[in-house]
């Protein structure tokens, strides 16, 4: 069989499902897709990265740590937690906002928040490698959820091999295939693994 | 005229490696217990996992492919996961889990490599997929997609098909030719 890598510490992250806020799809993000999930990124590095994506200063460490928990007022952070000028928004702008209110300013074309709104979800987006939309549409979010937990099934060794006769699997297949892996993985954490 | 000669080398070549697979197969198919009486795959699939000491689970998909002999098989840590279309005809149904269990009975070690994720996981970047696969190294190193193994798992099904039905089975539900194959090797063998 394919040689594994070590056994993982913890579950894997959990999605935080339809209607979740910005704030709790970052936090998701920011751990699955992570190389190790137990081990993600700094929000200092995150910002840093994107800062290098966008080839130019566009986001600070205290709005990445905003946006990440949702909290606007952390004393030790407020006087730093300028939003860089490139979105040209209050701080608190974008904060826990729910994927309604990210929906409309998204397709509200020529209204005045479109610019920013748009330029703060590509580049999280671009940074965790996932589209725009998983931020406001919940069908494209819960397949990026299925996508995600299968290529961490991956990463761990839990799918040790695969044989595929498919151009590729629909959302509902994926989501079957998982629970199973869900399902082993139950199973293994009660038998200790002596089976 | 070289290039003439090089293309019937060729189909030379491919029709010898068809019938090596038949002989391969028919010594697989021989050193293993005997088909469950009546066949199903099902049956077939409880059987192999008894043997190897580690279950099958077979799991019908709500995929929808039309025709097309869509399976898959995906070896767990405890377990193996053969998964068919559940829309396809029951005939389909019995060659895809046959072809996916042939894997396992011709001892196939699969393909996880980065053009194969891209194709089931469409909506995550390059990126995504090679840091998260940097964790298996091993992986990473594989060489890609074995078609060979696809008509070794082919034969072995077509076989364990033939085998167990009463009747040959039906030719358009398989992509090899049993009986095609055997006259050309005895034609290939007498000339």
């Amino acid at each position: 069989m394919t040689e594994t890598p070590e056994p993982r510490d913890a579950a894997p992250p959990t999605p935080p499902g339809p209607g979740a806020t910005l704030a709790d799809k970052i936090e998701y993000l920011r751990r699955a897709t992570a190389e190790d999930p137990s081990k993600p990124p700094s929000y200092e590095q995150m910002a840093a990265e994107m800062n290098i994506q966008a080839g130019e200063r566009v986001i600070s460490t205290p709005y990445t740590w905003q946006l990440s928990t949702g909290k606007k007022d952390n004393p030790t952070l407020r006087h730093l937690s300028i939003i860089a000028s490139h979105f040209d928004v209050d701080p608190s702008y974008f904060v826990n906002r729910d994927p309604e209110a990210l929906r409309a300013a998204w397709g509200n074309v020529g209204g005045d928040d479109v610019t920013p709104l748009r330029q703060l979800l590509n580049l999280l987006a671009e940074y965790f490698g996932v589209d725009a939309a998983y931020f406001f549409d919940d069908e494209v979010a819960s397949r990026i959820d299925e996508e995600l937990k299968f290529l961490d099934a991956i990463s761990s060794g839990e799918i040790r091999t695969i044989a595929l006769r498919s151009a590729g699997l629909s959302s509902q297949a994926l989501a079957q295939i998982n629970a199973q892996i869900d399902a082993a993985r139950r199973r293994e954490g009660l038998d200790g693994g002596d089976t | 005229m070289a290039i003439h000669r090089r293309r019937q080398r060729q189909q030379a070549g491919q029709a010898a490696s068809l019938t090596d697979l038949l002989v391969r197969a028919e010594a697989t198919l021989d050193q293993l217990p005997p088909l469950p009486d009546p066949f199903t795959a099902d049956a077939y699939a409880q059987a192999i996992g008894a043997l190897r000491g580690r279950p099958i689970l077979l799991l019908p998909l709500g995929e929808s492919n039309a025709d097309l002999p869509c399976g898959q098989w995906f070896a767990l840590e405890d377990c193996d996961l053969v998964c068919y279309d559940a829309h396809a005809s029951p005939l389909l149904q019995e060659q895809i889990k046959l072809h996916e269990l042939s894997h396992l009975l011709c001892g196939h070690r699969g393909v996880i490599d980065e053009a194969m994720l891209r194709r089931v996981l469409p909506n995550l970047s390059a990126g995504l997929i090679q840091r998260k696969l940097r964790r298996r190294p091993v992986v990473m190193g594989r060489t890609s997609y074995n078609s060979g193994d696809e008509q070794e798992a082919e034969m072995l099904a077509t076989l364990i098909a033939e085998r167990a039905a009463a009747e040959p089975p039906r030719a358009d539900q398989f992509l090899l030719n049993l009986t095609d194959l055997r006259t050309a090797h005895r034609q290939g063998s007498n000339s």
